[in-house]
């Protein structure tokens, strides 16, 4: 590509060589000298590069390491810095004079700016190196799509934009143990269970006693208790509690409605953190956690257990679960052509090219055969079949005797005669023409170049190409899932028309009672459930979940749901202020449903015994952690 | 020499060739015009362009130059004298020669101190922030080929001049050139064939061997996407017959799983109908005055 120093050069050389070569020329041969220099210069520079183009830029590898401490990694962690090295490799046999490689970052990460350049050049058969660091910032998934390689000549007349695709994606595990998962050295209580081992308020073998009852035949005599008998004149027995393990259960909603919100601080991030730091905490005290992941397509186990690759298998899960993007519900096909247009140009450059991915000038002409217009025009063309009609002539013939003057008569009579077909090749011509202006044809363009893409991506057929060009759905739906592939956020239309929420999802809550119920029947003794789910929608609804969470308390095990706090919804009721204006109006409608929602959804589910705390954007996992370990211990304090 | 210094070397290279190339120019302008000082003038446009580093500037130094060929003097109302093309001219070559090189030093210069990479237009638009050429690549080999490839161009450029001025083109004769004093008579039509006919071979070339490699060079995606394009633009109407049926067909049978009678539905049909018969009564209307004008009673 010429850039606009190089055209202006072009230009002014090519002027000065015609003018030179056709004009000039007969008073001095300097400027046509002048003209044939500045021009074989150019010509050189623009064989160079399209040499150097074609034998070193198509032929560069890419490969990418991710490191730490020195070391390749598979995955990355939050908060850890982790080095990207890059190194592109010239097997072509020409060199690159200057090359400019950008390197495509992903997203969710912390960065200084401009240090995923580099400006070198490329020998043949040699190599340069890239590295820089970055530190993830939210767990997920790092998708890495390639670098961008600039090419340019040395006096910056030609530039070339490539893109070298080698996508890796890695996966970025929530922060490991530290001041939040620590294991618990202050002491509670002053007959603390050995770790791992907590009191059940239960008849068992433990140390402390529960309570004392009358003997029964067949109680061992040393747990007879000799001072209560005597006072009594009975034979008492003493009962101790139990000593078990609590077993954890975790119940985590990645379903649409979780995975929705401001980037960073969708609930389902919230899950990630507090999920990842319990876990480890739990498992820090030897405490067996398993978990439950529920999404749309069913729900995804792990037992119990508290094994370092089994808290690596959780976080994993989570993991994966935290870099799913949420599914848009209705999308208008022009606005994800919008959104996916500008990934395509920049990831596929090589695809939307016209060589490999035309427009041809039919694609933009509407045929009025396809539109009702058409039947006018018949109608139009079909007219002059009336003038079989000697009536319909013999009017003709009096209208243009009457009005068109003397002598001229039989060319008004012609153009009566011809006026509708006329007109019909104008309406024709008319409607046909109209795809050739702006926006339409940008976005026939747009919307061809990328149906192009997904065909080719599919190994289509190339009918496909075609009901990507006619059929909205199917595009749309195609679109999305490049978008998705590609980690694009796309913006979301909470509501429809009628203000129903489109992201709601009942079966969310049949899913999880049913996790819940599954989880209870395989229960043992001192179990802990934990659910983060975003029920804020869902506040209405809740009777089997109360039903379920009825049950696990009269089975004398707990139960603590988390809910989320909308990032975007003060917690704080807006001031009413006057005058009021629509938005805050609107806004403040909204807030308070919230609030009234949460209070519901708080106030049945208190009711039915469960602890219900809410997930606020701006608490710390250690504040939730402090939270949940007081009411895990509160329960077994006499 | 400190760092900076170091570091500022090869822009003082470039602007070191680019005054002396100036310098040369201007000797040349001098001689030509007989030692009018005025011709000096011509080169504040490329001091301008050093700079500001303005691409337009030296592109006026270029019509300047243009100019004072033409008028050595600067008085344009003098007619230039027409005079027989000589070739190899020394002073010529070495004019064009330090011109050439004060363009190419200027805009390597630019590389070096503002943007290698400037903004271009239209799709391939950057937005990047514009960042000159790092100076750490510059190599020493540079140099050599500037003045080497300069040089050979020059030369190149003097026998392409012979040649577009001494042979004539005539169809009655094959081959159809004429070679030297024959072609004079018809000197600027033969050099603008020529020219044509020399930039559409190499071009039309050139352009086959870069598209004959860039077809053997593409990557297996690309190629398959290739393929799918000439395969859908040579059944695309079939196709698009195809897609318009089918959903043609969706849409029906969409309609008849959900029939639902719209109150707009029937609004439509309502006004329809009363269009119709609005247009009935005011064609009989029409009618019946043409009538009466054309058959008065």
């Amino acid at each position: 590509v010429l850039t606009g120093r190089g055209w202006w050069f072009l230009f002014f050389a090519a002027t000065t060589l015609l003018a030179g070569v056709v004009w000039l020329g007969a008073f001095t041969s300097a400027i046509p000298l002048l003209g044939l220099t500045l021009c074989g210069y150019l010509a050189w520079e623009w064989f160079f590069f399209q040499y150097r183009a074609r034998a070193a830029g198509d032929r560069l590898r890419l490969d990418r390491e991710l490191l730490q401490v020195g070391r390749a990694v598979p995955s990355a962690w939050v908060g850890s810095p982790v080095t990207v090295r890059l190194t592109i490799t010239n097997t072509g046999r020409a060199s690159l004079p200057f090359i400019r490689i950008v390197d495509r970052l992903p997203s969710d990460i912390a960065l200084s700016p401009e240090v995923n350049q580099l400006d070198t050049s490329l020998a043949a058969g040699g190599r340069v190196v890239l590295e820089y660091t970055l530190t993830p910032t939210s767990p997920g998934q790092l998708r890495f799509e390639g670098a961008t390689i600039h090419t340019a000549d040395l006096a910056g007349l030609f530039y070339r934009r490539q893109f070298l695709a080698v996508p890796r994606e890695y996966l970025v595990m929530p922060p490991l143990a530290d001041h939040d998962a620590r294991r618990r050295t202050t002491k509670r209580f002053n007959a603390l269970p050995p770790p791992g081992i907590h009191r059940l308020r239960r008849p068992g073998s433990g140390d402390e006693l529960l309570d004392l009852r009358e003997y029964r035949p067949g109680d061992p005599p040393k747990m007879i208790a000799w001072k209560a008998s005597a006072r009594r004149d009975v034979l008492m027995t003493k009962e101790i509690e139990s000593d078990v393990p609590v077993r954890m259960v975790l119940f985590v909603d990645a379903t649409n409605s979780a995975r929705i919100g401001p980037p960073g601080f969708a609930p389902i991030r919230r899950f990630v953190d507090v999920a990842s730091a319990m876990t480890q905490a739990a498992v820090g005290n030897r405490d067996l956690v398993g978990m439950q992941i529920l999404r749309e397509s069913g729900s995804e186990t792990l037992a119990p257990a508290r094994t370092k690759i089994h808290v690596l298998r959780i976080l994993k899960m989570l993991t994966v679960s935290a870099s799913e993007l949420p599914q848009p519900q209705a999308l208008d096909a022009e606005l994800t052509a919008r959104f996916a247009f500008p990934v395509a140009s920049e990831l596929y450059p090589d695809r939307l090219q016209s060589f490999v991915n035309s427009r041809p000038f039919g694609l933009f002409w509407l045929p009025i055969s396809d539109s009702r217009w058409q039947y006018v025009m018949w109608g139009l063309l079909g007219l002059p079949t009336l003038f079989f009609s000697p009536w319909i002539l013999e009017l003709l013939a009096n209208i243009s005797a009457t009005f068109a003057p003397a002598g001229k008569t039989w060319m008004l009579f012609f153009g009566l005669s011809i006026a509708p077909g006329v007109l019909a090749i104008l309406l024709w011509l008319l409607h046909g023409v109209r795809g050739f202006l702006q926006p339409r044809a940008g976005r026939t363009s747009r919307r061809k170049q990328l149906a192009m893409l997904f065909a080719g991506q599919d190994a289509a057929e190339p009918i496909l190409v075609e009901r990507y060009l006619n059929d909205d759905v199917e595009f749309t739906r195609r679109a999305s899932r490049f978008l998705h592939v590609h980690h694009v956020r796309l913006p979301l239309a909470m509501y429809d028309r009628d203000g129903t929420n489109r992201y709601r999802n009942p079966e969310k809550l049949t899913q999880l009672t049913h996790a819940i119920t599954r989880s209870l029947s395989l229960a043992r003794d001192n179990e802990l459930y934990v659910v983060l789910a975003e029920l804020l929608e869902l506040s209405q609804e809740l009777e089997p979940l109360l039903k379920t969470i009825r049950a696990v308390r009269a089975r004398h095990h707990a139960i603590i749901v988390l809910m989320p706090w909308p990032a975007d919804v003060p917690r704080e009721m807006l001031p009413e202020t006057e005058p009021l204006k629509l938005g805050t109006l609107v806004k403040q409608v909204l807030i308070r449903r919230t609030h009234e929602q949460y209070q519901h959804a708080r106030q049945h589910l208190v009711q039915a015994g469960a602890t219900v705390m809410l997930l606020d954007a701006t608490d710390s996992v250690q504040l939730v952690l402090d939270r949940l370990d007081r009411l895990r211990t509160a329960r077994v304090r006499r | 020499m400190t760092e900076s210094q170091a570091a500022s070397q090869p822009y003082r290279d470039y602007l070191f060739i680019a005054v002396a190339s100036l310098v040369l120019v201007a000797l040349v302008l001098l001689s030509k015009s007989g030692g009018n000082l005025l011709v000096l003038l011509a080169l504040i446009p490329a001091f301008v362009g050093f700079i500001t580093r303005s691409t337009f500037m030296p592109m006026v130094f270029l019509v300047m130059l243009v100019f004072l060929n033409i008028f050595p003097d600067g008085n344009v109302f003098v007619s230039p004298i027409p005079s027989d093309a000589k070739h190899f001219r020394i002073v010529d070559m070495a004019f064009v020669l330090a011109a050439t090189t004060y363009f190419v030093s200027l805009f390597r210069f630019k590389s070096l101190k503002t943007a290698i990479l400037p903004a271009t237009t239209g799709s391939e638009k950057t937005t990047q922030e514009e960042r000159p050429r790092q100076v750490s690549e510059i190599e020493t080999e540079e140099y050599a080929y500037l003045f080497g490839g300069l040089l050979a161009f020059v030369f190149m450029a003097s026998l392409v001049w012979l040649s577009l001025s001494s042979i004539a083109i005539d169809p009655t004769q094959f081959p159809p050139f004429l070679w030297a004093d024959d072609a004079r008579e018809r000197r600027q039509t033969n050099r603008f064939l020529l020219l044509v006919g020399l930039l559409g071979t190499v071009t039309i070339v050139l352009g086959l061997l870069f598209s004959y490699w860039r077809h053997q060079r593409l990557m297996p995606a690309v190629a398959r996407q290739y393929l799918l394009d000439t395969a859908w633009r040579e059944n695309r109407r079939e196709l698009n017959r195809l897609e318009l049926w089918r959903a043609w067909g969706r849409g029906q049978l969409a309609a008849s799983e959900s029939f639902r009678p719209r109150f707009r539905t029937l609004v439509k049909i309502a006004a329809f109908v009363i269009a119709f018969g609005l247009a009935l009564l005011l064609g009989r209307i029409a009618l019946g005055l043409i009538l009466d004008i054309l058959y008065p009673r």
